[in-house]
């Protein structure tokens, strides 16, 4: 730990019983990192740890030079600015599109009118726009991720965390959403990790591949 | 070189229920029913139940006689069988004849009035076409919705929790809530009567209300309980993920996501009290008009059929049974919306 | 969640967002308020009737009379519920001996008999059997069960009146125990068929399954396997419906006679329950025999507490094991 005020590093065990794992990886911003490794292999475990759905057994989580979580401390999920977007999307079955990308900016305490045209914004940005009103139970699999990644960019992170991006997209959409998420995870000072149990997902997206076992 | 010879052969469907024991199952009902035709026309046994003891006692016997040559094991089975069958089926006579005889003597106290008038100025022993039910519908409303802005936020708050907050005392205020669901209703009744009836209210529809609240909570809680479980953990971790407090997460995520399912656990709390009668003597007491006045005694379905059942003059039992019908529709209705409602929740597969 | 010691990179140390302080708070005041009012029904109950305890002692729970004497002059009272519970727990004792075979053979037969669709009819028929109101098993009671119960009674008594508890030497049957019983029966007949078809169809399918394959027949399977492992749920099942069956009012009311002698003869047209009792006596009760009706009430929870504490236990296990 060099105390880079730019770098999330995790170093030390995770997970629970047959999950655990010791870790050490540092995250440059603005230099994506890609994780590469079986199922079961403890790379969602990683994700959660990170973005503080799950606690360290032991070592830290060190953002941006402020230690969130090494067993004293612990910083909640919502204040972590740490976004993660799950292999399963888990778009809120019961909201339109536009209330799901809302979410976070209301999580973060922004009025209604400021959410909105936060998450228009958002929404346009990833080619979505046109989907605001509808509800997640009608979208195609590409659309879903599209929503899912405006719903995760909306809240301008430090750290996006991507588990297996391309898992619900048919192979024709795949060209599309990874231009569209390359130049997501590009942005400045963001710190992303993309995990995928096939290098060839990675392609483009990650500037260092890291193999997780 | 031997030749091959294939022979045609019918594929087999052991799935599918074969057309000998279907058979053999019509032969056993058919044989047993002319049995207990005979036993009728020559003993004293006679009417529906004649005929039913006779047939439940005539199935058993049957199938052990059929089957007694393939062996013990396959006659006990087939014995075991028919006894499975006809005790299971005679558990369900009672209740055809409840809603038989509620129906057909209920049915004699709807005149075309019964519904919109109350008993005030008239006599339970008044002839059928004066008064109605007015007063103990619309009372039974009122302090069942009562009870239900009481005990739903309540019930939803212990099922919360139990499951949202896994409490440090979770384990046992899953385990009294579930003990208090067997306290007697009448013992609720009799509480309200001891704290809220002597010392403030008297016999009021407030007091009925409490009482309905005791005995609702229970029932409110555990099924909140039950589909809470229901809402998966990733929704909830997505949602703190995205930087969402548990409340934000609670009320604007998985509430909203089992709404249908805290509507069927509030009509299945209705559904526990809507047909109470023992609390009510002791807390809403009776009256005899329509009335909203929370602070005095009100009617209310149950009562209005114990009372009038009391009288023993027989308009007032007509009444009697003619509110057991509104009660019993009444009570059809949550039922069946409860069952619409979950089956909704379960097709929505979370 | 402690503070840390100050240590390279800098640490800062978070409570949980105000809102989910809040909220849990009221959660957890809300989740407790139920503790709270089952402790209070108890307390004020025994704080209303400890006067009745204090005069009786045991004796008002052995005691078979209730009298009381002159109203102006509470020491010629007699009070004691010891009929009544003998009425409670021999109607009780009653409707389980009659409903748990009939509710055994339900459950087995929804769950291992019944095509698929007369299974999806039968659960909702049973199921709403036990939202029936009790006031309408009272009436159906009385008015349907009581003419054919008091003509069986008159055979059954013709015939086996050397047993001691179906002799009736007044020969007067009408609304006696064992009517009482058997429509507690029918009404307590839905709740343990509901758990007993719950802890049949976690019986293990694999176990099932060799039975077969070791040739046995569906009973072979039913009694080598499914009754044995559903035997505690079916015990606590069966508790929750005595419960229910001590703890019953109006229905009990209606189809009993209330006398305050011990009665153990089942068909003689005299007896009594706790429950029905308070009912009974609760209009026209001077202020102490009131709280002898509290003390009565205070018996009653304890003894329904305690048989469902019992049962949720042993249900409760039964699940854990399946």
């Amino acid at each position: 730990m060099d105390g880079d005020e730019l770098t999330l590093s995790v170093h030390g065990s995770i997970g629970r019983g047959s999950f655990a794992r010791e870790v050490s990886l540092d995250v440059v911003a603005g230099v994506p990192v890609g994780l590469v490794g079986p199922n079961g292999s403890g790379k969602s475990t990683l994700l959660h740890t990170v973005a503080g759905l799950e606690r360290m057994r032991s070592g830290s989580v060190v953002l941006d030079g402020t230690v969130v979580d090494d067993g004293s401390t612990f910083l909640e999920p919502g204040e972590r600015r740490c976004v993660v977007m799950f292999q399963d999307l888990r778009l809120f079955p019961d909201m339109s599109v536009e209330r799901n990308v809302e979410f976070g900016p209301r999580c973060h305490g922004a009025p209604r009118a400021e959410a909105r045209d936060r998450a228009v914004a958002a929404l346009d940005a990833v080619g979505a726009a046109h989907l605001a009103s509808r509800m997640p139970g009608t979208l195609s699999g590409g659309e879903k991720q599209r929503v899912a990644l405006a719903r995760a960019l909306v809240t301008n992170p430090r750290v996006i965390l991507l588990d297996e991006p391309f898992a619900a997209v048919d192979s024709d959409s795949r060209p599309a959403l990874r231009e569209l998420l390359a130049a997501a995870l590009s942005a400045p000072g963001l710190h992303a990790v993309v995990v995928s149990h096939d290098p060839e997902d990675l392609r483009g997206l990650a500037s260092v591949t890291v193999s997780f076992a | 070189m031997t030749a091959v010879v294939a022979v045609p052969v019918a594929p087999t469907r052991p799935w599918q229920r074969r057309r000998a024991a279907l058979a053999r199952n019509g032969a056993l009902v058919a044989g047993a029913a002319v049995m207990s035709w005979l036993v009728n026309a020559r003993t004293d046994l006679s009417g529906f139940l004649g005929h039913w003891l006779a047939f439940s006692l005539a199935m058993p016997v049957l199938a052990l006689l059929s089957s007694v040559r393939s062996g013990r094991n396959v006659a006990t089975d087939s014995f075991s069988a028919a006894l499975v069958t006809v005790a299971s089926l005679a558990a369900a006579v009672p209740l055809f004849s409840i809603a038989r005889t509620v129906w057909q003597n209920g049915s004699k106290a709807f005149y075309s009035s019964y519904l919109t008038t109350d008993m005030r100025i008239t006599s339970s022993s008044d002839p059928l076409n004066m008064g109605g039910v007015l007063h103990a519908v619309s009372g039974t409303l009122v302090m069942v919705a009562l009870a239900t802005i009481i005990s739903v936020p309540l019930g939803v708050m212990s099922a919360l929790y139990i499951v949202e907050m896994k409490g440090r005392f979770a384990g046992v205020v899953r385990f009294l809530t579930q003990a208090m669901s067997g306290v007697p209703s009448i013992v609720a009744g009799l509480f309200v009567y001891a704290t809220v009836v002597i010392f403030f209210t008297g016999f009021s529809a407030w007091a009925g209300a409490l009482a309905y609240v005791i005995l609702m909570l229970p029932t409110v809680s555990r099924t909140s309980e039950e589909v809470l479980r229901l809402v998966p953990d990733e929704l909830r971790a997505a949602s703190y993920a995205l930087g969402a407090s548990q409340a934000r997460t609670t009320f604007r995520v998985v509430l909203p996501t089992i709404a249908s399912g805290l509507l069927t656990a509030a009509i299945l709390g209705i559904a526990r009290v809507a047909g109470e009668t023992a609390p009510l003597i002791l807390t809403a007491s009776y009256f005899v008009a329509t009335s909203t006045n929370l602070n005095e005694p009100m009617a209310s379905l149950p009562i209005y059929i114990f009372s009038n059942l009391g009288l023993g003059d027989s308009n007032a039992i007509t009444r009697a049974w003619g509110g057991s019908l509104v009660l019993l529709v009444l009570v059809l209705v949550l039922f069946v919306s409860a069952r619409v409602l979950s089956a909704r929740l379960r097709r929505k597969r979370l | 969640m402690s503070t840390a010691e100050s240590l390279e990179p800098r640490h800062i140390t978070v409570r949980r967002p105000v809102v989910d302080r809040v909220f849990r708070t009221v959660i957890s005041s809300g989740a407790l308020l139920s503790l709270v009012v089952l402790a209070l029904i108890a307390g004020f109950l025994l704080y209303r009737g400890l006067e009745i305890f204090r005069d009786f002692g045991f004796g008002f729970i052995t005691g078979e009379k209730w009298d009381i004497g002159n109203p102006e002059d509470t020491s010629t009272a007699v009070l004691g519920i010891g009929a009544m519970l003998v009425g409670s727990v021999l109607t009780a004792f009653i409707a389980v001996v009659i409903a748990l075979p009939f509710a055994m053979a339900a459950a087995l037969f929804i769950e291992y008999y019944s095509p698929r669709r007369l299974r999806t009819v039968l659960t909702s028929v049973l199921d709403f059997a036990a939202a029936i109101p009790s006031v309408i098993y009272g009436i159906w009671g009385y008015a349907v069960l009581l003419p054919l119960v008091e003509s069986w009674s008159k055979g059954i008594e013709r015939n086996l009146d050397f047993i001691p508890f179906i002799d009736v030497p007044s020969e007067i049957f009408g609304r006696s125990p064992f009517l009482a019983g058997l429509l507690l029966s029918l009404m307590i007949l839905p709740i343990i068929t509901s758990v007993a078809r719950e802890v049949y169809g976690q019986a293990p399918r694999d176990l099932v399954d060799a039975s077969y394959a070791l040739g046995s027949t569906k009973w072979g399977a039913i009694r080598n396997v499914v009754l044995p492992f559903g035997r505690s749920g079916l015990v606590g099942g069966t508790m929750l419906g005595l419960g229910r069956a001590l703890g019953e009012t109006v229905a009990v009311y209606l189809t009993l006679n209330l006398v305050f002698d011990v009665n153990f003869r089942i068909l003689a047209s005299a007896g009594g329950n706790v429950a029905s009792l308070i009912a009974t006596k609760f209009g026209e009760a001077t202020p102490y025999e009131l709280k002898g009706l509290m003390a009565a009430g205070l018996v009653l929870f304890a003894v329904t507490l305690a048989v469902n504490l019992l049962a949720t236990v042993v249900v409760n296990r039964s699940r854990r094991v399946a």
